[in-house]
C-alpha cells in the first residue's frame, strides 16, 4: 500500500504539544522577520528569563500607558502589554514553608486549578483542599524566619546559575519621543536592546549626536561592568521599544567565567570606549 | 600633520604609592572615583591571566594587511598610527588588534610604538576557543559589541553566533 493510501490514524494527527511548538516556532520566525541578527541573540538571551512579571521599580522609566510593552512585542499598533512569556509551572516548584494558618499563595489570585471535574476523582475522594495542602507543608517543613520567604517567587525551582532569573529583566520598555533612556554619567544598571524605534546617543555638554540607533542595536555596555557608568545620554528618536535586561545578573556570570574571558570582555568594551571617544571628537579611526 | 591624541587618564591610580599596605590601598580605591574606561583599565592591568609584554620604541605592534594573533591593551607609551593624512597617538587604554583579531580580519592600519610601550597581550586563540564556550546572553552582547567596533566591516565568526 502506498504511503498516500494508507488511513488515517491517530499517530497521524498532530499532538498539543506539536501544536504549541510549532506556534512558538511561527512567533520567533514572526519576530526574526522584523529585527537584526544582532536582536536575535538578545531574544534568546530573554528567552533564558521566564515569567518577569513586572518591571523592577528603580528601573521604571516613564512608561506608555504607565505599563511595560514585553519582550516579543514588535508592533507597534498591538495593545501595550502582553506577558513576555509563560509563567514558569508552578507543579514543577519544591513546596515553600508556609507559617501554620497562612492561607495558600495561590488562594484568591485567579481561577483555582485543583478545582478538577469530579469525574477524574474515585467515587469518595476530592481534590485536596488549601488548608490541607498547607498543613502538609507546614508539616514537614521548618519555618522560615523571613516573611519574604512567602513571595511566590520562592516557588520557582532553583536556577542554573549560569543561566537568567525572571527577576534580572527581559521586559520591554517603551519611550514616547523625546524620552530620556538615560544621561551621561548615571550609574549604568540596564543593558538595552532596541527592538523598535529610533534612539539618538548624544554628548550632553556640546550637544554632538554620535549615533542614531535602530532595531537590533545595543546600548549600556557599560552596565555589565561594576560601577560603570553611561559615557553618553540617550534620547528616544521617536517611539521606542527596547529590551531590557539588569546587569548585575550578567555581572556574576562573567565573574564565574573562567581564563581569560572577563579580561577579554573588559578589552573589547575598553576598544569599544576608545573608539566613541575618538569618533566623538569628529576623527573616528575606523578598524 | 593634525594630530588626534586618546588615552585613559592614569593620574588616579598613579598617586598611589607602590610600596603601599594594604589597608592603605584599600582605603585609597575605597574613595576613588573612577570613570568606566578607567576602572576598565585597571582590573585589565590587575589581570593574573594576561602576560605583560613590552616593546621598544620604533617597534612594529601590529603591521597593516596582517590578521592579529594576539591583541594588546596598553598600560603605558605611546603609539602611532598613521590614517588619512592625520596621525593618531594612543596612550594608556588603547586597545590594538581585539576585535579584528577575533574576526579574522586583516588590520587596515600598521601600529608603531613612539616610546616604550607596556601592554597586556590576550591571545586570540585561546579568547576565541574560551568566549565561543560563555552563555549564550553573554555571547549576544560580545557580539554586539563587536560589530559596534567594525561597524560595516563586521563579519561575525561563525563560533560567536
Amino acid at each position: 500500500m502506498a504511503p498516500q493510501d494508507r488511513p488515517v490514524t491517530a499517530k497521524d494527527l498532530p499532538s498539543p504539544m506539536d501544536r504549541v511548538l510549532k506556534e512558538a516556532a511561527d512567533r520567533n520566525q514572526r519576530i526574526r522577520t522584523k529585527t537584526y541578527q544582532a536582536a536575535l541573540d538578545l531574544e534568546r538571551l530573554i528567552q533564558l528569563v521566564v515569567g518577569a512579571e513586572e518591571t523592577p521599580a528603580e528601573f521604571k522609566p516613564r512608561l506608555l500607558a504607565d505599563k511595560p510593552v514585553l519582550e516579543g512585542q514588535v508592533d507597534s499598533t498591538a495593545p501595550t502589554t502582553i506577558p513576555a512569556t509563560p509563567a514558569r509551572p508552578v507543579t514543577s516548584a519544591p513546596p515553600t514553608p508556609r507559617a501554620p494558618g497562612e492561607p495558600h499563595p495561590s488562594a484568591g489570585t485567579g481561577p483555582d486549578t485543583r478545582q478538577a471535574p469530579t469525574s477524574d476523582f474515585a467515587p469518595g475522594s476530592r481534590p485536596p483542599l488549601p488548608e490541607e495542602e498547607a498543613a502538609v507543608f507546614s508539616a514537614s517543613d521548618p519555618q522560615p524566619a523571613d516573611p519574604t520567604a512567602f513571595a511566590p517567587a520562592s516557588r520557582t525551582p532553583p536556577m542554573d546559575p549560569q543561566r537568567l532569573r525572571p527577576e534580572d529583566g527581559g521586559i520591554a520598555l517603551a519611550y514616547a519621543p523625546g524620552d530620556m533612556l538615560f544621561t551621561k554619567g548615571e550609574p549604568a544598571e540596564i543593558f538595552f536592546v532596541v527592538t523598535e524605534g529610533r534612539v539618538s546617543l548624544f554628548e550632553p555638554s556640546t550637544g554632538f549626536e554620535m549615533a542614531v540607533l535602530g532595531p537590533g542595536s545595543s546600548l549600556g555596555e557599560q552596565s555589565i561592568l561594576m560601577g560603570g557608568v553611561h559615557s553618553l545620554s540617550a534620547r528616544a528618536v521617536d517611539r521606542v521599544v527596547c529590551t531590557t535586561v539588569r546587569a548585575d545578573r550578567l555581572r556574576t556570570i562573567l565573574d564565574q567565567q573562567p581564563g581569560v574571558v572577563k579580561p577579554v570582555f573588559e578589552a573589547i568594551l575598553l576598544q569599544l570606549s576608545m573608539h566613541n571617544e575618538l569618533r566623538s571628537q569628529g576623527n573616528g579611526l575606523p578598524l | 600633520m593634525p594630530t588626534t591624541e586618546f588615552h585613559v587618564d592614569r593620574s588616579p591610580i598613579d598617586r598611589l604609592s607602590l610600596s603601599a599596605k594594604t589597608e592603605e590601598r584599600l582605603a585609597f580605591f575605597k574613595d576613588l572615583q573612577l570613570s568606566g574606561p578607567q576602572r576598565l583599565l585597571y582590573k585589565i592591568w590587575a589581570s593574573p591571566t594576561l602576560s605583560t609584554v613590552v616593546f621598544k620604541p620604533g617597534r612594529v605592534i601590529l603591521h597593516a594587511g596582517e590578521v592579529p594573533h594576539a591583541a594588546y591593551v596598553v598600560l603605558s607609551g605611546q603609539v602611532s598610527v598613521r590614517h588619512e593624512g592625520r596621525d593618531f597617538l594612543l596612550g594608556p587604554g588603547s586597545v590594538i588588534g581585539l576585535a579584528e583579531g577575533l574576526c579574522d580580519l586583516t588590520s587596515r592600519h600598521a601600529y608603531h610604538a613612539v616610546q616604550v610601550v607596556n601592554c597586556k597581550e590576550i591571545p586570540l586563540d585561546t579568547a576565541g576557543r574560551e568566549v565561543s564556550r560563555v552563555n549564550s546572553g553573554l555571547r549576544g552582547v560580545f557580539r554586539l559589541t563587536l560589530q559596534k567596533i567594525l561597524a560595516d566591516r563586521a563579519a561575525i565568526p561563525d563560533w560567536l553566533k
